[in-house]
């Protein structure tokens, strides 16, 4: 209902401003990222944004469709539409930081983020950053970051668009996305609302999978006001609902839990811009709320914070500049497993990062030092080191030489610290040592490009925390285990014309993860073994082929056997598997019609040990976008 | 409609019967004197097997149970009843009872309904079998509606209920009485004895803390194996503990018999205790063990075996000493060794 009365209120403001002739200087001024995560403080780091079609690809699904995509991110998923945790570059699922206008939103009771709970409708941008250490990302960036930002342009005319989609099983989805500026407010806001009864056939056994519906509501709102031409101010706020009951392995059928999360984020950013040098302020409020039913019974547990940063940037010279960074995060949770039924934490942090160009601007260089502060946790000061140096320059052959290291950490989780008669406040943060290089290169011919990257890294992980049952059966969290990631990654882009009208896009990739276990003071026959839920390989691939109006995309992915078992035993590995998603879309004007195909083949396949997935799958979808004049 | 589901069920139970049968003939069939290890498999994992070990090859066959082209039986293998030709498989997670022939290990039928919800033990009288049935969760996880089922052997099917109080975990029947360990984690320390040939509870007596498994003597006495550190025999037909033997100190809640003495587990020490003088002697210290899990004694020549389940969702240790404390193997199995049967 109340959601009704904003997007009224949208329609309506949009109608009068649409008339009204605007000032053309406003539109001079730049897209504004506030509470930015300065990718480019990151020289040393391949940076992914996955294309705009991709997303529409994947609009009415989670991002980790996206993710697993584009990127060697593997994504465990205990079912559809259900709790995905993620492993990137073989480390666990704790050891990937999800950000939203440079704000942690990873869960910090659990650590992780639950993949399921981001729509990719509800974001404008996603950024995937390998290897992006926690100088940049914080606690917990040992795999990489993944950067969610949504925008606001002071440029664009306002726009509206609409899209409906159904699907199999009782699959629905709609979203209405308005964004533009009119004078000197520019917003973003996404709506959005989607359901799926998931009774899909289970291949293996013919039957139809049970206690799995699932449903979602949220909005994503983000408003920006240009106060004059240095300063601005912008306010976003994000609230995501979703209610689904749990998916059990395959043949049980009594099953009846359910779980509901509700996540609220708000941020507000004030920046300023002077000659040499840029300020920006921000505070945000985040609530996660978590029910669980099982029968009569319920777990319950809600986390409030409030986080806030500060950021000066100052230019020393054209080619040198200075960051200085402080944030402290307030963080507040009711649990009844908690020790007193809740816990408080404070994190301060500080950080320094310095980069420009040297040698003839050739070289870029990145330095960074960060060090967070928590009362009773053992924490590293975490430096980053990255440079990009160009090997050959030329109208129509690029080479470029990537290389970083950094020294990261990741805190020990709240349920970690403060579990019931389990959890241990002096627990160390876990340690991770990168190291990366990659090479990439850029082929031009006429119409013709053509890119190749290749990366290599080597990620010692220490102190690691697991939870082990001690003497008395009951499990602890402890820093057990050292583990060795390291891998490699290529991909390469091509992009042709085939005919005046026909073109051809292509993005493939493959990624090799090996990580072992080193050291285990718990588990002796660990050690040597791949990491569970982590495939040694990995290759995906999507294909476009555009013909005037229409577009062909094909999405495919071949995911490498993994093992559920520490001791990598082969009875309980799961098999590799290859799947293909395709679609046919038209698009003139206002309208975009598309026809989507899940699962082309109806392989059967296990994501999660014991879990199903659905084989063949149909999406018919329509847009509609009215735009107005600025 | 309901019709032509039964008659579909009826296609699919007669085809899989074809299938299984078909299957049978071609899996190796476990050596005579192989030792079958049940595993429990992880929570949700819906992967809990029977492997079979031969003592004297030392092998170890990680998939003797194997239905279709699976090795796993269901989610969370409580316990597993042996009793004439077959195994009653009692599976905590999937809410079933699975029957399969002891010979060639090959699945028979599922026991199904409603009513199964979280079982944990079965024993068998003639053709009735009694089900320990958690019932579903209460607020905070605590049980509310906990009660044994009779199972009709015959139709495989759900033909009764016994109310009785929460938390019923071990059964076993002496004579004409059912006994019934009541634990929940420690929220109940007490034995409840029905009568069955009129399924009436007679009595439900306190014991000390951790009452788990029920063992029967030589002599036809019921002990209760309690993991505070007790060992309870029982009057079933005065439905009154009679000797209590304490072991100083906790135990794991699985022991066993082998000729007049009770063999059992405290902390990493193999002891047993003589039934008839109540005198205890500590035979052996065994390896550093993990995660206790299972714990028994070879009848055939008190070889004892031990299950560690490690972190409880991985490959579990299975030790194997001899009769005085020598090991004599050691080997990675399932996921959660629980048990132990000896042919």
């Amino acid at each position: 209902m109340r959601l009704g009365i904003v997007l009224l209120f949208w329609v309506f403001a949009l109608n009068i401003y649409a008339q009204t002739p605007v000032d053309s200087a406003i539109t001079l001024q730049e897209v504004m990222v506030l509470g930015n995560f300065e990718k480019q403080f990151l020289p040393g780091n391949d940076i992914i944004i996955p294309k705009a079609t991709t997303l529409q690809f994947y609009h009415s699904d989670n991002i980790s469709e996206v993710l697993r995509q584009q990127s060697s991110i593997h994504i465990k998923e205990y079912g559809n539409g259900m709790l995905s945790t993620i492993a990137f570059r073989g480390t666990n699922a704790s050891q990937t930081t999800v950000l939203w206008n440079n704000f942690n939103i990873n869960s910090f009771t659990l650590g992780q983020m639950d993949f399921s709970l981001l729509p990719t409708q509800a974001v404008d941008e996603i950024t995937i950053i390998p290897g992006s250490g926690s100088s940049a990302g914080g606690s917990g960036a040992f795999g990489g970051s993944v950067l969610l930002q949504n925008q606001v342009d002071f440029n664009a005319a306002p726009s509206i668009t609409i899209s409906q989609q159904v699907g199999s099983f009782g699959q629905y989805s709609t979203s209405l996305n308005a964004e533009g500026s009119i004078r000197k407010l520019g917003f973003d806001t996404r709506l959005y609302w989607g359901k799926s009864d998931n009774d899909f056939e289970i291949l293996s056994t013919g039957e139809h999978q049970n206690n799995a519906y699932f449903e979602r509501k949220g909005i994503n709102q983000s408003l920006g006001y240009q106060i004059n031409k240095n300063s601005s101010l912008k306010a976003a706020l994000w609230y995501n609902d979703n209610f689904r009951e749990i998916q059990p392995p395959i043949g049980i059928k009594r099953n009846t839990n359910n779980q509901e999360d509700k996540n609220f984020r708000s941020t507000l950013n004030y920046q300023y811009s002077g000659n040499r040098s840029k300020l920006s302020l921000g505070t945000g409020f985040f609530q996660d709320e978590m029910v669980y039913r099982l029968d009569q019974a319920t777990s319950y547990f809600k986390v409030n914070r409030i986080e806030s940063f500060a950021d000066y940037n100052y230019h020393l010279s054209d080619h040198h500049q200075i960051k200085f960074s402080a944030r402290h995060n307030a963080i507040k949770a009711e649990n009844e497993s908690y020790n007193g039924g809740g816990a408080e934490e404070q994190r301060y942090s500080l950080g320094l990062q310095l980069k420009g160009r040297l040698f003839r601007n050739e070289l870029e260089y990145a330095l960074h030092i960060r060090q967070q502060m928590v009362q009773d946790v053992n924490i590293p000061v975490s430096p980053y080191i990255g440079l990009s140096v160009p090997l050959i320059e030329q109208n129509n052959y690029k080479l470029r030489l990537k290389a970083n290291t950094s020294y990261n950490y990741r805190l020990p989780t709240l349920n970690d610290r403060f579990w019931n008669n389990a959890g241990n406040p002096e627990l160390n943060a876990e340690t991770g040592w990168n190291k990366e290089v990659g090479i990439s290169s850029e082929h031009y011919l006429q119409n013709v490009k053509l890119n190749i990257s290749v990366t290599a890294f080597h990620n010692l992980v220490d102190n690691w925390i697991q939870w082990t049952p001690d003497a008395q059966g009951t499990f602890r969290p402890r820093n057990i285990k050292e583990v060795l990631a390291r891998g490699v990654e290529a991909s390469i882009n091509f992009n042709t014309p085939i005919a005046e009208v026909l073109h051809f896009k292509t993005n493939l990739q493959y990624s090799y993860s090996k990580s072992t276990v080193e050291q285990s003071e718990r588990n002796a026959n660990e050690i040597g073994t791949q990491l569970i839920y982590t495939p040694l390989h990995k290759a995906n691939g999507d294909f476009t082929l555009q013909w005037r109006s229409f577009s062909l995309q094909a999405f495919q992915q071949w995911t490498g056997k993994v093992y559920t078992t520490n001791t990598n035993s082969e009875i309980y590995a799961l098999d590799a598997f290859f799947l293909t998603d395709a679609a046919l879309a038209w698009e003139k004007r206002s309208w975009r019609f598309s026809g989507r195909v899940n699962n082309v083949f109806n392989t059967d396949y296990r994501v999660y040990a014991g879990y199903a997935m659905p084989g063949i799958n149909y999406q018919l979808s329509i847009q509609y976008q009215l735009n107005f004049n600025k | 409609m309901k019709k032509l589901n039964l008659l579909n069920k009826a296609f699919f139970a007669v085809f899989s019967l074809i299938l299984f049968t078909g299957c049978d003939d071609e899996s190796p069939k476990p050596e005579t004197g192989s030792v079958l290890i049940i595993h429990e498999g992880g929570f949700n994992g819906k992967n809990a097997t029977i492997g079979s070990y031969d003592p004297d090859l030392k092998s170890y066959n990680a998939n003797a149970f194997m239905k279709g082209s699976s090795p796993f039986i269901g989610d969370v293998q409580q316990s597993v009843l042996q009793h004439e030709n077959s195994l009653y498989s009692v599976l905590n997670g999937s809410n079933s009872v699975e029957i399969i022939g002891l010979e060639n290990l090959n699945f028979i039928a599922s026991v199904e309904d409603e009513m199964i919800d979280k079982p944990r033990a079965i024993t068998i009288s003639g053709t009735t079998g009694y089900l320990s049935n958690w019932g579903p969760y209460g607020e905070n996880f605590s049980l509310t509606d906990s009660n044994i089922l009779t199972i009709d052997l015959t139709t495989n099917t759900v033909s009764g209920t016994i109310d009785t109080e929460n938390g019923v975990e071990d059964v076993e029947i002496v004579g004409n009485k059912l006994l019934v360990t009541r634990n929940y984690y420690g929220a109940y320390q007490n034995l409840t004895i029905i009568n069955i040939d009129n399924n009436e509870v007679e009595k439900d007596i306190e014991l000390p803390s951790g009452p788990q498994e029920i063992i029967v003597d030589r002599a036809g006495n019921p002990w209760v194996v309690c993991s505070g550190g007790f060992l309870v025999r029982i009057d079933e037909e005065q439905g009154t503990a009679v000797e209590t033997i304490d072991l100083s100190g906790a135990i794991l809640g699985e022991a066993d018999i082998y000729s007049n003495e009770i063999y059992f587990l405290q902390e990493n020490k193999v002891k047993k205790v003589n039934i008839s003088s109540g005198e205890i002697i500590s035979l052996f210290n065994t390896v550093d063990i993990t995660t206790p899990y299972a714990f028994a004694v070879d009848p055939n020549n008190g070889e004892i075996y031990i299950g560690d389940g490690v972190d409880y969702s991985d490959g579990g240790l299975v030790y194997r000493y001899s009769a005085n404390g020598e090991l004599l193997d050691d080997f990675i199995s399932g996921i959660l060794p629980t048990q132990f049967i000896f042919n």
